[in-house]
């Protein structure tokens, strides 16, 4: 949990820091904060977790900008694309061995009284290898963070919050 | 004509994990198959580290259950540098293990495997989850499950330093003590633990045992292996998630070992098979005799039931209470009903929270000698503890500093892995009878393997964090000729 949440817009990354491009998400998260780090209305996060875990962190933000990578094996690595969260409405009502999805928590917030993001914005970028142990990335996809963070910035209006 | 059925999660990780079926001539289940994905080269990552990251870097191949790697870790570092944790230590970092199993435990009971009772089997799945829980048994219970979880959550962080991979243990002991007023807030959440088990037990039986038609799903025989098994326990053989040995049970319930950390290599082995990268853990001195169940197989069963089958019972007194009452209705010792896992499961998290109070009780944790230096050459060290899924092993190889030569992790869903694809497999055939597949295919497989709760690493973070399924069935051509998508 955050324990000093101050901000109004939460950039959250999620992904696994040792597992190759599983980390992209996070490398752009830390390249925003580089980008952003004199505006006091965004904080920072990165975790290697989702569904009703995140909900303690998410919680009490009015805008939520999430960043995780993706592997669909049909966009070009380093793709960029985002979603809104009734992209996964299809999906609200699934059960799985691990965990409920994003809007499934947000109902199940809603529900409770639990205050949650009004605004939520996700962010995925397409990915190669996402199954061996590495500190690094492909390449590829570490000279594109740049890029790919300003992007995010732009679609997601964060700079003029 | 042989066809091959795949019950398939699609979700944003290629070759994830996924169930295969596959029919003989007249079209009933000849092999079902659980498969999960390789994650590469842990072993390989690890090399040439120092030893004392591997608390840090272990909880991170998974985020389900990473206060157990940190724990299991911190312990096989305590081995391998020689070095005895004084006594305030340990119970603090099994104060906060309670915390963990007890969060761990709630987690699978509200939102992933209860459901499929307190919802119901035959619910639609799209039902049978934590949502279609707050619908059954109102807003409240909804609003206890998260506010408890969260404060066992909190210890976690207060003592882990972060909640979701702690860094608090070091080889030794651990890096923070505990302050009078943690302590009183601990003991606070701790019996506010100890009455929300208590009434989660009574939610079970006022809805699944009350229920004559789930009690005879749970007891029926398609969800049942009578199979070896493994647990932690004390000295007095009692339930224990943190320290002690490790005792197997046969399938009758007679102790058939009951050995150190250290010894596992003498009493387990891994089986390979072509067709799936995880590997099959088998008790040695029995030997691989296929995936079949019965004393002469040497398949083992761990995790909650697995525990309490290999115990003389639990070390606290309503856990006791209640693991008696449990036994009685299920009609004896060992159980065999794998769908009992989720009652289990219950058993433990009122274990895990009176131990909790317990610990916290103790005025020994305000102790401030809370780490013993290491002072010994390291060469080898090996760790276990109970995971929520079962018993997990770490064993490390360094050089005389300390940076790893090699290192191997028995993962607990790995000791389940032959267990959990016989589960599967039995009811698959209980669904399939000469090619008809009934639509009810997907929600009682997926029951068998999720009262294992097993647990898939990667798929942690998965984006819309569900996992839909996907029947194939393929005919002799393998040509796919039915799909069946669960939305």
């Amino acid at each position: 949990m955050i324990d000093d949440k101050k901000a109004e817009v939460l950039i959250l990354g999620l992904g696994n820091p040792i597992l190759s491009d599983d980390s992209v998400g996070l490398r752009v998260v830390d390249t925003l904060k580089e980008i952003i780090n004199t505006k006091n209305n965004v904080d920072f996060y990165k975790v290697a977790t989702s569904g009703i875990e995140i909900l303690d962190i998410i919680s009490g933000y009015k805008h939520l900008i999430l960043i995780d990578v993706i592997k669909t094996g049909k966009d070009k690595i380093g793709t960029l694309t985002k979603h809104k969260i009734s992209d996964f409405n299809n999906s609200i009502h699934l059960t799985n061995p691990h965990q409920l999805n994003l809007p499934s928590v947000i109902e199940l917030a809603n529900k409770t009284g639990i205050p949650v993001p009004e605004v939520i914005d996700i962010f995925t970028i397409e990915v190669e290898d996402i199954y061996t142990f590495s500190l690094e990335c492909l390449p590829e996809l570490k000279n594109k963070i740049p890029e790919i963070a300003k992007e995010i910035l732009n679609k997601s209006g964060v700079l003029e919050t | 004509m042989a066809r091959k059925i795949t019950v398939d999660p699609i979700t944003r990780l290629e070759g994830h994990g996924k169930i295969e079926i596959f029919l003989d001539d007249k079209g009933n289940v000849s092999n079902a198959y659980f498969q999960v994905p390789e994650l590469r080269g842990f072993e390989k990552f690890s090399e040439g580290r120092r030893a004392e990251e591997m608390p840090r870097i272990t909880p991170k191949i998974c985020g389900v259950c990473p206060t157990a790697h940190h724990t299991c870790s911190a312990k096989t570092l305590d081995d391998l540098f020689k070095v005895e944790v004084p006594p305030a230590a340990k119970k603090i970092r099994e104060l906060m293990y309670s915390a963990f199993m007890f969060e761990d435990h709630a987690l699978h009971f509200y939102f992933l495997g209860g459901p499929d009772f307190v919802v119901g089997p035959d619910a639609p799945s799209g039902m049978r989850n934590i949502l279609g829980v707050i619908q059954k048994v109102g807003l409240d219970a909804g609003k206890k499950v998260i506010n408890i979880r969260k404060r066992a959550r909190d210890i976690i962080t207060k003592l882990g330093g972060r909640v979701i991979h702690p860094v608090c243990g070091l080889p030794g002991g651990i890096s923070k003590g505990v302050t009078k007023e943690d302590r009183e807030e601990f003991i606070e959440t701790g019996k506010d633990m100890i009455e929300f088990s208590k009434f989660s037990l009574k939610l079970f039986d006022d809805i699944v045992l009350a229920n004559k038609k789930y009690v005879d799903v749970i007891t029926g025989d398609i969800y049942k292996h009578k199979t070896y098994y493994m647990g932690l326990v004390d000295g007095d053989n009692k339930v224990n998630f943190y320290d002690g040995m490790v005792r197997v049970v046969n399938p009758k319930g007679e102790e058939f070992c009951k050995f150190k950390s250290r010894d596992y290599l003498k009493h387990i082995e891994e089986h390979v098979e072509e067709w799936s990268y995880i590997k099959f853990p088998y008790l040695k001195k029995i030997g691989w005799k296929g995936f079949i169940d019965g004393v002469d197989s040497g398949i083992y069963r761990v995790a909650p039931l697995a525990r309490l089958n290999a115990s003389d019972g639990m070390a606290t007194p309503d856990a006791q209470k209640a693991y008696e009452k449990m036994y009685e209705i299920l009609g004896g010792k060992p159980a065999h009903n794998t769908l009992a896992y989720h009652w289990a499961r219950l058993v433990e998290m009122l274990y895990a929270s009176e131990r909790l109070l317990e610990l916290a009780e103790d005025e020994e944790i305000l102790d401030k000698k809370i780490r013993n230096i290491p002072t010994e050459i390291p060469d080898e060290g090996i760790g276990v503890v109970e995971a929520p899924r079962g018993t997990l092993f770490h064993h490390y190889k360094t050089d005389e500093r300390g940076v790893i030569l090699k290192a191997n992790l028995i993962v607990a869903t790995v000791n389940n892995s032959a267990a959990i694809s016989m589960s599967v497999k039995k009811a698959a055939e209980g669904l399939i009878k000469n090619g008809k597949v009934s639509d009810g295919l997907l929600n009682m497989v997926e029951m068998a393997f999720r009262a294992y709760d097993p647990c898939l690493a990667c798929a942690t973070h998965f984006l819309p964090g569900q996992t839909p399924l996907k029947v194939n069935i393929y005919n002799s051509n393998k040509v796919i000729v039915k799909t069946i998508i669960r939305d």
